[in-house]
C-alpha cells in the first residue's frame, strides 16, 4: 500500500495545514458579525416596506442567494477594483486582498441572514402582536418583549446552519489569492504530489470544525434559552 | 365458530396491558368491547389484526392457526385479506380518491380486474351514502364522510369480519349519528364485526355480545340486557355509572 | 466610455450560455443520482441491518460536513488512484476506466456530496406521511411493498419535492467550482475569457446574471410542479 497512500505523510502535514486555520475562522467570523448587521438592516427595510429600499433590498437578496458564492467572489475580487479605480479610487489594487474577500463573505451573508430574519420575524403569530397591543404595549414594545425574542428563537437553528455553510465557503477563498490551508495543501501537493493525502488532512479539518460550530452552535441556543421561556408566555397571556 | 382467540397477553414497557383475553365470535355476532380508557380494548383489537404484536396467546380464524409471538408473514397476509379494520382516525389514503380508496384493496391487494372492482367498489360507496362522493379526495371531505368511506373501504373487500378501532372518537357529535347508522345497517344485514367504542347505545341497540374489560383483562361479558340490565361485577357497575350517569347514577348526586 | 459596457456584458452572455448544457448535465445528473441515494438510504436506515444503519449514518455526517471543493479534490485525486491501486493489486479492471474524464469525476463529487443531504431529506418526507396510512394499507391486503408503491412514495416525494428543488438550484450553483479539475462550465468559460479580454467585471457580472436568471427561473417551475402534484391536497373548492 506504501506508494498508493501514505499514511505518515499524511499525519506529518496535518499540523502544518492547521496553522492556517485562522484564517478560515477570521472569515467566518467577520462575515458573521458583518453579515448578520447587514442582514437586519436589509430584513428591516423589507418588512417595514421603506419605498425605493425595499425593493432593492429584495433585488439584492435574490441576487446573493441566487448567484454562486464563486461567482461572487471573482465579480468583487477582480471586477470591484476595476469599478474602483474607473470611479477614480486609483489605489484599488492596493488594497489587501483580504479585505475583498471578507467585503465578500460579509455581502453573501447578508443576502442570506436576511432572508432567515425576515421569515423569521413573519413566522411569529400575528396573534402575539395582537394579543400585546390589546394588553396596552405600544408597537416597539411589543416588538421589543414579544415578537423578537420569538423571532430570534425561530431564527436560531437556520443561523446557525448558515454560518456553518458560510464556515464551509472559505474552501474556496485560494481561489482569489488567499493563502489558507486550501492553498498550502495546493502548494505541498505540487511539490510532493501527495494530494490526496493532503486533501483528507484539510476534509479531516473542515469536518472538525464544522462539528465544532454546529453542535456548539446548537449548545449556545439550547443554554440560552432554557429560562426565558416560561416568563414570555405568562407576558402574553396572563397581562 | 368464526374467530377463536386464547390467552392473549402482552407488556409494554414492564406494564402489562393484555393479561390473558379470550373472545369467541360467530358468524353473524355484532361484539361490542366496552371499557374505559387503559383497559387495553384498542391494544387487544390491533393484536388481531397484527398492527401490534402480543406476546403470548393463539388467534383461530377461518382455519388458520396463529401463535401471536411468531407468526407465519405469509399468513398474516392472508388474514388481512379476509378481514377488515376501520380506524379512529379513518386512515384514508391521502393521495386516492374515495372511489380508489375503496378498489385499492381490491385491484393492488386481490388482484381482481378494474373494472369489476369498480363495480364493487361504487355497490360499497352507495351503501354507504356517498356515491355522489367517488372522486373526492380525504380533504374534501368532513370527518363522518371520511370514516364512512372508510366503512365503505371496509366492506367492498367482503371481509369474514370488520374490526372498529373507535370508529367515531374522532368525530365532532353531528356526525357521529351518520355513521353509527351504517354500523348498524351492516350489523342488522348479518355482517360480523368487532367493535371498540365508547358509544353505549350503539352496544345496547346493535350488539349480540357486550365485552367489558378492564386493566388489560375481561371482566364481563354476555348480552347487552345481561351487561346493561344486570351487570354482576362491581367494576361493571362502576364503569356504568361513570359513562351513563343518569341511567345508573344516584339519583341525589345529579341535584 | 461608461464603467459598465452593457454591450459587451450581453455578448459575454451570448458566450457563455453555450457551456449551460454542461452546468445543467452537472446539476441534473447529480440530482438524479443523489435521488436514487437518497431514497435508497432512507429505506435502509429505517429496515436495514445494524451494520448498515451505522455506515449510512457516518456518510450523511461526513457528506455534509465536508465542503463539496474538497470533495472535489478528494474525488479527482482518490477516485484514480482507487482503479489504480485495484489494477494492480488486484487485477481488477473497471472497463476501460485507464483515465476516468474529469466530468465524471465531478459528477460523483457532487453526487456523494448531495446524497447525503437527500438522505436527510427523504427521511423526514417518510416520516411526513403518518404512520395510519400504511397501517391502512396493510390491513386492507396490500403487502409492505405495495403499501410503498402506491400510498407512501406518492405523498413523501410530495412533500420532498420544495427540497429537491432547494438542493437543485444549490448544484447549479456547486457546478461553478468544476473547474478547478479542468471542467468548462460557465464560470470556467468566463474565467478563460477574462484571461484575453482582462474585462473582469463586465465578465463575471455576466457569469452571475445567467446563473441568477437560472435561479429565479428553476425556483418558479418547482413551485408549479409542487402545485401539479399536489392535486389531492388542494380543499373542497376545485377538484380538475
Amino acid at each position: 500500500m506504501g506508494t498508493y497512500f501514505d499514511f505518515g505523510y499524511m499525519i506529518k502535514s496535518f499540523p502544518l495545514l492547521l496553522s492556517y486555520v485562522h484564517i478560515t475562522l477570521g472569515l467566518t467570523a467577520a462575515a458573521a458579525a458583518g453579515g448578520l448587521a447587514l442582514g437586519a438592516l436589509l430584513a428591516l427595510a423589507i418588512l417595514k416596506k421603506i419605498p425605493v429600499l425595499a425593493q432593492l433590498a429584495r433585488i439584492y437578496i435574490s441576487f446573493m442567494r441566487g448567484t454562486p458564492f464563486l461567482v461572487q467572489l471573482f465579480l468583487f475580487y477582480f471586477g470591484l477594483p476595476e469599478l474602483l479605480i474607473q470611479l477614480g479610487f486609483t489605489a484599488a489594487h492596493s488594497v489587501p486582498g483580504i479585505i475583498y474577500v471578507s467585503l465578500v463573505f460579509v455581502l453573501h451573508m447578508g443576502g442570506y441572514g436576511a432572508e432567515l430574519m425576515r421569515t423569521a420575524i413573519l413566522a411569529v403569530p400575528a396573534g402575539q402582536r395582537e394579543a400585546a397591543l390589546a394588553c396596552g404595549l405600544s408597537e416597539w414594545q411589543s416588538y421589543r418583549q414579544v415578537i423578537f425574542p420569538q423571532a430570534i428563537k425561530i431564527a436560531a437553528d437556520p443561523l446557525v446552519n448558515t454560518i456553518v455553510s458560510t464556515l464551509k465557503d472559505t474552501s474556496l477563498v485560494f481561489n482569489v489569492g488567499i493563502i489558507d490551508m486550501m492553498r498550502k495543501a495546493d502548494l505541498l501537493g505540487a511539490n510532493s504530489q501527495r494530494n490526496l493525502e493532503l486533501y483528507i488532512d484539510t476534509a479531516i479539518i473542515y469536518i472538525l470544525l464544522v462539528l465544532a460550530l454546529h453542535y456548539g452552535g446548537k449548545a449556545v441556543i439550547r443554554f440560552l434559552s432554557r429560562k426565558r421561556e416560561k416568563a414570555e408566555v405568562q407576558e402574553v397571556e396572563y397581562c | 365458530m368464526l374467530m377463536s382467540v386464547r390467552h392473549v397477553s402482552k407488556k409494554f414497557a414492564g406494564v402489562e396491558v393484555l393479561k390473558d383475553v379470550n373472545l369467541d365470535v360467530d358468524k353473524g355476532d355484532v361484539v361490542v368491547v366496552i371499557g374505559p380508557s387503559g383497559s387495553g380494548k384498542t391494544t387487544f383489537l390491533r393484536c388481531l389484526d397484527f398492527l401490534e404484536t402480543a406476546d403470548s396467546g393463539h388467534l383461530d380464524f377461518d382455519n388458520l392457526h396463529f401463535d401471536f409471538h411468531a407468526a407465519d408473514k405469509k399468513k398474516i397476509v392472508a388474514l388481512r385479506k379476509k378481514t377488515a379494520f376501520v380506524f379512529q382516525n379513518y386512515n384514508l389514503f391521502a393521495n386516492k380518491t374515495a372511489l380508489e380508496n375503496v378498489t385499492l384493496g381490491l385491484t393492488v391487494g386481490r388482484g381482481i380486474d378494474k373494472d369489476e372492482a369498480e363495480k364493487l367498489g361504487r355497490q360499497a360507496l352507495r351503501k354507504v351514502g356517498l356515491l355522489d362522493k367517488a372522486d373526492y379526495y380525504p380533504n374534501q371531505l368532513s370527518g363522518g364522510q371520511q370514516q364512512r368511506v372508510g366503512i365503505a373501504r371496509a366492506i367492498a373487500v367482503k371481509p369474514g369480519v370488520i374490526l372498529f378501532d373507535e370508529p367515531t372518537s374522532a368525530l365532532d357529535p353531528q356526525l357521529v349519528g351518520e355513521v353509527l347508522l351504517v354500523m348498524k345497517q351492516l350489523a342488522a344485514e348479518g355482517i360480523t364485526m368487532i367493535v371498540v367504542t365508547h358509544e353505549m347505545k350503539f352496544a345496547q341497540e346493535a350488539a349480540s355480545k357486550v365485552v367489558f374489560m378492564a386493566d388489560g383483562r375481561v371482566i364481563e361479558e354476555g348480552t347487552p340486557q345481561e351487561i346493561f340490565l344486570t351487570p354482576k361485577k362491581e367494576r361493571t357497575k362502576d364503569f356504568l355509572k361513570s359513562v351513563m350517569p343518569i341511567e345508573y347514577g344516584d339519583p341525589a348526586i345529579l341535584i | 466610455m461608461s464603467i459598465v459596457e452593457i454591450s459587451f456584458v450581453v455578448e459575454m452572455m451570448g458566450e457563455l450560455l453555450h457551456y449551460v448544457p454542461v452546468t445543467l448535465a452537472l446539476a441534473g445528473g447529480a440530482l438524479l443520482l443523489a435521488v436514487v441515494i437518497g431514497i435508497a438510504g432512507s429505506l435502509m436506515e429505517q429496515w436495514g441491518p445494524y451494520w448498515l444503519r451505522r455506515i449510512l449514518a457516518v456518510y450523511v455526517l461526513l457528506g455534509r460536513a465536508v465542503p463539496t471543493m474538497i470533495m472535489l479534490y478528494l474525488v479527482y485525486f482518490g477516485l484514480p488512484l482507487l482503479l489504480l491501486a485495484l489494477r494492480e493489486e488486484y487485477g481488477v479492471t473497471i472497463i476501460g476506466m485507464e483515465k476516468v474524464p474529469a466530468f465524471i469525476l465531478a459528477l460523483l463529487a457532487l453526487t456523494l456530496h448531495t446524497g447525503a443531504y437527500l438522505i436527510k431529506v427523504f427521511d423526514s418526507a417518510f416520516l411526513s406521511v403518518d404512520k395510519g396510512q400504511l397501517e391502512a394499507g396493510l390491513a386492507t391486503g396490500l403487502s409492505v411493498w405495495q403499501s410503498y408503491r402506491q400510498i407512501i412514495f406518492p405523498q413523501a416525494f410530495l412533500y420532498a419535492i420544495p427540497l429537491l428543488g432547494n438542493q437543485f438550484l444549490g448544484l447549479i450553483k456547486a457546478t461553478s467550482i468544476v473547474f478547478v479539475i479542468s471542467v468548462v462550465e460557465i464560470l470556467g468559460a468566463a474565467k478563460v475569457a477574462c484571461a484575453g479580454s482582462y474585462r473582469y467585471l463586465e465578465t463575471y457580472l455576466a457569469a452571475a446574471l445567467i446563473y441568477w436568471g437560472f435561479s429565479i427561473v428553476f425556483e418558479y417551475l418547482f413551485i408549479r410542479a409542487e402545485k401539479y402534484w399536489g392535486y389531492y391536497r388542494r380543499g373542497s373548492e376545485q377538484l380538475c
